[in-house]
């Protein structure tokens, strides 16, 4: 799995799935952000017509310190050939994120070459299986 | 500060005050035993559910406490209770 480059920012394909109906889910470019250790941020406008399941509230610590809370949901992710259950923080507005405890469900060791500008996503369970 | 007597249908920001309650009630507790584990409150009953995999705590929380709202925290993230003197700090995702 690759992901891509857009100026400084790294973008990945996610499949995001409903967690009550299969067949309604949708391919969306998301912003791999190293430094939230959620799963995903999703807004409103992307989430609601996926059906996520509204589980409640989160409180969250953000980078200047101060927290927020985000109605939190829960819902499917396909990246590459793995599809795992995943939190999702949905919010009004903003950029889609995917955090670094996404890539630790889907088992995803993540190598960056920020000269050559190439992202390289390695599955590290078929890696630990062929061993 | 509205009614909160019926707390299945508190609004966000009442789920919010009161799951926040029962951390700050619980935190010492929660600190010691499930320090970075997440919790998932059921604020009516009070119960906390806590587990290191976020969805994991939330699957349990839905078993026991179907089509209920829950206030969820990673333990030991919160380092002190919001009061009224501290209200600029506090912020809603859904009003952002």
């Amino acid at each position: 799995m690759v992901g891509r480059f857009e100026g400084n920012t790294i973008i990945v394909d996610l499949e995001i799935i409903s967690p009550i109906a299969s067949d309604v889910k949708k391919v969306l470019s998301v912003t791999l952000d190293t430094g939230a250790s959620n799963d995903l941020c999703l807004t409103y406008k992307e989430a609601f017509p996926l059906a996520l399941t509204l589980v409640g509230v989160e409180d969250y610590t953000i980078a200047d310190g101060s927290h927020v809370s985000f109605f939190e949901c829960i819902g499917r992710v396909k990246f590459g050939e793995k599809t795992v259950g995943s939190t999702i923080s949905i919010r009004p507005s903003g950029s889609l994120l995917m955090g670094i405890g996404l890539l630790e469900k889907l088992g995803y060791k993540l190598h960056i070459d920020f000269v050559n500008k190439t992202v390289v996503f390695e599955d590290i369970s078929q890696t630990a299986s062929k061993k | 500060m509205a009614d909160m007597t019926n707390k299945m249908n508190a609004t966000p920001e009442e789920l919010v005050t009161l799951g926040e309650q029962i951390y700050f009630d619980n935190k010492d507790s929660l600190e010691k035993k499930h320090f970075g584990e997440f919790a998932v409150i059921e604020v009516e009953s009070k119960d906390i559910i806590t587990d290191k995999d976020k969805l994991k705590a939330i699957q349990q929380a839905q078993k026991k406490y179907p089509n209920r709202l829950f206030y969820i925290v990673q333990i030991g993230k919160l380092k002190s209770q919001f009061t009224s003197e501290m209200n600029e700090v506090r912020r809603y995702g859904w009003t952002i």
